[in-house]
């Protein structure tokens, strides 16, 4: 019977039951029952009844799995770099959850956790996906990960933990200089809304004096507090010869400040401090805007990075011993055990097993490798146990280079924004100027009143709305893309979608899904009591907790019950059943290519040494891919698909999602001419890629699209990639980059209209320093919500 | 209008204590995880049934 489990909602195709006599629940693995127990004997069965959200799968039950996920509480010296003490002598330790679908998986962690020897203290971060920990026994946090992983959480240490303190530092600075500055411009409006409106005319003085008095000390701490980041800029773009915008604000809060006093105390007409705290508040607005979309995009790469594991099995004069993977040294022996994430370059000394490169080539099968073959760090032992020998530390390793390499290209910026960096002197230098003039040509009639004019053509023509149209927009439009599943790493990319003329899809991992799914099979003996279904149930049996990619086509088959003592051979699995046994693997008579159905991989059941039933497995296409590749039709692009596989599954695929054009057999550098060919002919093309093999293609492209389970060379070489699995973000793309181009445009024509009509006013000398501060707030407050209008969009196919 | 002598410091008085309580919540993380915070009152609520 089919039903979903009651823990992570998947289909149990054969469910195990959990629970007492009242009430029996479904789940869909041991994984799934052991959390589902655990959270009973717990007493926090409330987590069902509370979350908005089923949990993922805690598929994680196997003995080398949990060893290996919590190794890393073995190595003291990873846990302390991590810690602080306390002022009360306890310890503090923060750790990087995964797992969490809703805030009832942080009440569930913070309940379970909460009861374990030694601890003070727990507190999690949905948000942030973390955990901190105070606590006072050596044990405790070990306790804590493994009664977590028991309930389907995985815990790790976070990357980064300086760079990450200092961000969180940076980020509640500006929050609290934003939250003063409003707050403060706040009431320094309201004190001077009653001096402009002119309560006081005809009343005593000294409410006007009153009045003043508190206007001064509400806004100064707002202009040097909150301001302060204003004249720190401003300071070092003069040191260092190259004035930005900075220095134009900076004179402006300056000269509205020191212009009130002095105009206080000379007994003028006008103060400006409202004028000055607005100014502040707004600048801060879009400053604390940009840096939290700076700081997710941030986190979002980090994960990439945490792609190595922290820890490796060293082996040393027969003892082994888990180790940091950094104090590993050329030549060091390591053992990889079923499932390890190989941490640097190494050679096998001994030992034969099957690895999966997918990560680091995007070959989507497994490849058996014996001694003295080289494996890349990031490729993952699927079957086998090896002891290999390091040939360098981690950070030699390729995928580490390119984990630098990422970062490095974090740096790139926006080429529209470069301009204005290139700009911003210029501009600072002419209104500096241009504020001067006016000063010296209302100077005749008096100095109190030229100043008041040329304060307005500084607040006028404070660059603003014109410096963020273009920043705000685009940040705008990457907080879109990110929500629709698209990370942006290059901004000019995400523009450059407009004027596509065709895309170029690979095939395997892009189109397909690397995923097998069975497309055939065949009866090799006569009919007798056991029919089809009964074969391929126990085909399910042996397969089941296979780690081969072939595998996974059994996952959600019912499975033979009576199947026992199933054991992973090095090609296949055997198990017995009412005393036969019976042997799945790969057909060594057959070679691949004359098969029923071409393109397929083929598997042989054996019942004894009798060969009963043939399987053919084939690559599942993406479910969404021809929704995908219609709505990029719509957009008038042409679609091709490039592959490095044979003519025949390529050009079955290309038929079946109606596209332009295909090519089979293509090397990578095939690939990459064959885009240069197309956008000399077309125009601008788009790549969408997941391997090493079409890292060239993606260098070449316009716009170039890396999928969620793509290389860390084709992630690196690509402009933007996909956060989930599936293409389906892909169709929203070319929606997103026209409504960000607006946007840039709406704003850009904004800004220079404002400023063409309100400068010659303002040297005119007539606009009054409040109502210049008002339309300068005004102008970029419109620039900003038009830019936050943008990262509300919603694409209308989703 | 002699009552806003006395009215304005007390208001500045409040805004003060506003402040140094904005900033106390700011320097807590009080802001960082906007989403689990929200729901916790109900967990705890439900807990005592």
């Amino acid at each position: 019977m089919t039903m979903a489990c009651a823990h992570c909602g998947e289909t149990a195709a054969s469910p195990l039951y959990v629970g007492n006599d009242e009430e029996r629940l479904p789940a869909c693995c041991p994984g799934c029952a052991g959390a589902m127990a655990l959270v009973h004997e717990l007493g926090l069965d409330n987590y069902y009844r509370l979350r908005t959200s089923n949990a993922g799968r805690a598929d994680q039950s196997g003995d080398a799995d949990r060893a290996r996920g919590l190794a890393l509480f073995q190595v003291p010296e990873l846990l302390a770099e991590h810690e602080r003490a306390t002022v009360d002598g306890e310890r503090r330790l923060t750790l990087s959850l995964s797992g969490l679908t809703c805030a009832a998986c942080c009440w569930l962690i913070e309940k379970a956790a909460a009861d374990i020897p030694g601890v003070r203290s727990v507190g999690t971060d949905l948000a942030a996906m973390e955990l901190t920990l105070v606590y006072h026994r050596a044990d405790t946090p070990a306790a804590v990960a493994e009664r977590l992983w028991r309930l389907g959480y995985g815990v790790t240490l976070p990357g980064d933990p300086r760079g990450r303190a200092r961000r969180r530092r940076e980020e509640r600075r500006l929050l609290g200089r934003l939250a003063l500055a409003g707050i403060g411009a706040m009431q320094a409006m309201m004190y001077s809304a009653a001096l402009y409106i002119g309560v006081f005319e005809g009343s005593e003085r000294v409410y006007l004096w009153l009045f003043r008095w508190v206007g001064l000390l509400v806004a100064t701490p707002v202009v040097f507090y909150a301001g302060w980041p204003f004249f720190q800029g401003a300071w070092r773009g003069l040191r260092a010869r190259r004035p930005g915008m900075d220095v134009p604000v900076a004179l402006a809060l300056l000269l509205a400040w020191a212009g009130s006093l002095v105009n206080m105390a000379l007994g003028g007409s006008h103060v400006y401090f409202d004028s000055a705290a607005m100014f502040v508040f707004f600048l801060l607005l879009s400053r604390w805007l940009e840096q939290r979309q700076r700081h997710r995009i941030g986190a979002a790469w980090q994960q990439l990075k945490d792609a190595l594991p922290l820890v490796v099995r060293r082996c040393h004069a027969d003892q082994e011993q888990w180790v940091a993977s950094r104090q590993v040294r050329t030549g060091d022996q390591l053992r990889l055990c079923q499932g390890d994430v190989v941490a640097v370059d190494a050679v096998i000394l001994e030992g034969r097993g099957q690895v999966a490169e997918a990560a680091v080539t995007g070959e989507p099968l497994p490849q058996p490798r014996a001694p003295g073959d080289a494996i890349q760090a990031g490729s993952r032992l699927v079957e086998g146990t090896l002891r290999v020998q390091a040939a360098g530390a981690v950070d030699d390793s390729l995928v580490a280079r390119i984990a630098d390499q990422v970062a490095r290209a974090r740096g790139e910026r926006l080429p529209v924004l470069r301009d204005w960096h290139r700009i911003a002197p210029l501009f600072t230098v002419a209104v500096v100027l241009l504020a001067a003039i006016t000063l010296m040509m209302h100077w005749t009639s008096g100095p109190a009143h030229a100043f008041e004019h040329a304060l307005a053509v500084l607040v006028v023509t404070c660059p603003c709305a014109l410096a963020l149209a273009v920043p705000l927009s685009v940040s705008g439009g990457l907080g879109a893309a990110l929500r629709h599943g698209i990370l942006v790493a290059s901004p000019s990319q995400l523009l450059a979608v407009n004027g596509l003329r065709g895309v170029l899809f690979d095939k395997t991992g892009t189109l397909t899904s690397g995923r097998f799914h069975l497309t055939g099979h065949q009866r090799l003996t006569a009919i007798d009591e056991l029919d089809d279904e009964a074969l391929l149930a126990i085909a399910a049996a042996l397969e089941r907790h296979h780690p081969h990619p072939l595998a996974r086509a059994f996952d959600s088959r019912p499975f033979d019950p009576s199947v026992e003592a199933v054991e992973v051979l090095h090609q296949g699995a055997r198990g017995r059943r009412h005393g036969v046994f019976w042997r799945i693997g790969p057909d060594p008579a057959i070679e691949h290519g004359e098969s029923l159905f071409p393109g397929s991989s083929q598997l042989l059941l054996f019942e004894g040494t009798r060969p009963r039933l043939r399987l053919w497995l084939r690559d599942s296409t993406r479910p969404e891919a021809l929704a995908v590749t219609r709505a990029l039709r719509l957009q008038g692009w042409r679609l091709r698909l490039a592959s490095g596989d044979g003519a025949e599954p390529v050009a079955t695929l290309a038929g079946e999602l109606k596209l332009d054009a295909w090519r089979a057999r293509q090397t990578p550098e095939q690939k990459g001419l064959w885009l240069d060919r197309l956008t000399a002919a077309e125009g601008p093309q788009m790549m969408v890629g997941d391997g090493i093999n079409d890292a060239p293609a993606l260098l070449a492209a316009s716009v170039s699209v890396a999928t969620a389970e793509a290389s860390g060379l084709a992630q690196r070489a690509a402009g933007l990639y996909l956060l989930k699995p599936g293409l389906g973000p892909l169709a929203v793309l070319p929606g997103l980059a026209r409504r960000c181009r607006r946007g840039i445009h709406q704003n850009l024509a904004w800004a220079l209209a404002y400023n063409l009509l309100a400068v010659p006013l303002a040297v005119a000398g007539l606009v009054p320093p409040w109502a210049a501060a008002l339309g300068m707030s005004a102008s970029s407050l419109i620039v900003t919500f038009n830019a936050s209008r943008i990262a509300r969009w919603q694409s209308s196919s989703s | 209008m002699a009552i806003i002598i006395l009215l304005i410091p007390l208001a500045l008085i409040f805004l003060g204590i506003a402040l140094w309580a904005l900033f106390w919540a700011v320097n807590r993380g009080q802001f960082e995880d906007l989403d689990h915070q929200a729901w916790r009152v109900v967990f705890e609520d439900r807990d005592d049934d």
